[in-house]
């Protein structure tokens, strides 16, 4: 008895290891960037990424000051509020929020959405990359 | 045939007629949305606003906001073809000149058969029952930046229920809370 259910237990591991190596091969984010790289950005900064959150511009139609933080906040492990319509936006932090960054199709729909209405314009591959590295840092 | 089992088979002929119409009218007299039954249109809409309920547009609305996601009242709420698609046909099967729903019986009647709002809150029927709400005059509270949260005072909003609301304003022959 003892004996099969430690096999069962090292089966059972050897298992959750494959699987974690497997996720950690599909990382999104890791995809992400190499198709960044491929499209010649690089040396991706999570200090970058940084900066250009806190960046502020100026929409033209509103006059209104756009920053990242207006909608997520100023604490990514906490939640935000969407800037028109006030409905709360769950956390940025992969920390706290295990959703965030797992999935590529999302992630690529966001960034240029957000780009668009925040910078005016769509992300360039380098600043999608060093965004990304600052988001899953937290 | 004779004239009994005639009488009979009339009988249960008017019944059945009778027990159709009822059940017709009772699925008519209700105010309450049915939940969204769409995974990508809660996902894809609900994540910046509720999903609101498909039964408050009439089709040709939902058409033109599908088809203008590119600006989308000032932001970019791009969707990938097959998407957008799919959430398209769940708001046009479902959309308010379709719908047996109270609601959306007051909508379509409060609209020419030319108009097609792209707000929920542009139709006459919800604007009027709302015009308080964003006037500074009346000092409302809670004071939403816009309509689009409806579970701001709609607090059952998200179970397709908007008869009760949680909203003041200040002037006297205005206040109202609670369940009215």
């Amino acid at each position: 008895m003892r004996r099969t259910s430690f096999l069962g237990r090292v089966a059972l591991s050897l298992l959750l290891a494959s699987a974690v190596a497997s996720n950690a091969a599909a990382d999104p984010v890791d995809d992400l960037l190499k198709d960044f790289a491929a499209q010649g950005a690089g040396n991706f900064s999570a200090q970058a990424g940084e900066r250009l959150w806190d960046h502020a511009v100026t929409d033209p139609k509103s006059g209104e000051a756009r920053r990242c933080s207006l909608c997520h906040g100023d604490d990514l492990r906490r939640s935000g509020k969407h800037a028109t319509t006030g409905k709360a936006i769950e956390p940025l932090a992969p920390s706290v929020n295990p959703k965030r960054l797992s999935n590529r199709a999302d992630i690529e729909k966001w960034l240029l959405r957000n780009c668009k209405w925040t910078l005016g314009r769509e992300c360039t591959p380098q600043e999608k990359g060093d965004v990304l590295l600052m988001i899953r840092a937290r | 045939m004779n004239r009994k089992t005639r009488l009979v088979a009339i009988l249960l002929a008017l019944s059945a007629v009778s027990q159709t119409t009822w059940v017709t009218q009772s699925l008519a007299a209700t105010k309450i949305f049915p939940p969204i039954a769409n995974a990508g249109y809660q996902k894809e809409c609900g994540s910046c606003h509720m999903a609101y309920p498909p039964e408050f547009l009439p089709a040709r609305s939902w058409n033109r906001v599908l088809g203008s996601l590119q600006d989308h009242f000032g932001d970019s709420a791009q969707l990938d073809a097959a998407t957008q698609q799919r959430i398209h046909d769940y708001l046009v099967a479902n959309a308010a000149d379709k719908a047996q729903n109270e609601h959306s019986f007051a909508i379509m009647h409060s609209l020419n058969a030319s108009e097609a709002p792209l707000r929920v809150t542009a139709t006459p029927y919800i604007a009027g029952l709302h015009a308080a709400v964003l006037d500074p005059a009346w000092r409302p509270n809670p004071r939403p930046k816009t309509l689009a949260e409806c579970s701001v005072c709609h607090l059952r909003a998200q179970l397709g229920d908007y008869s009760m609301r949680k909203f003041t304003v200040t002037d006297e022959a205005f206040r109202g809370h609670g369940e009215l």
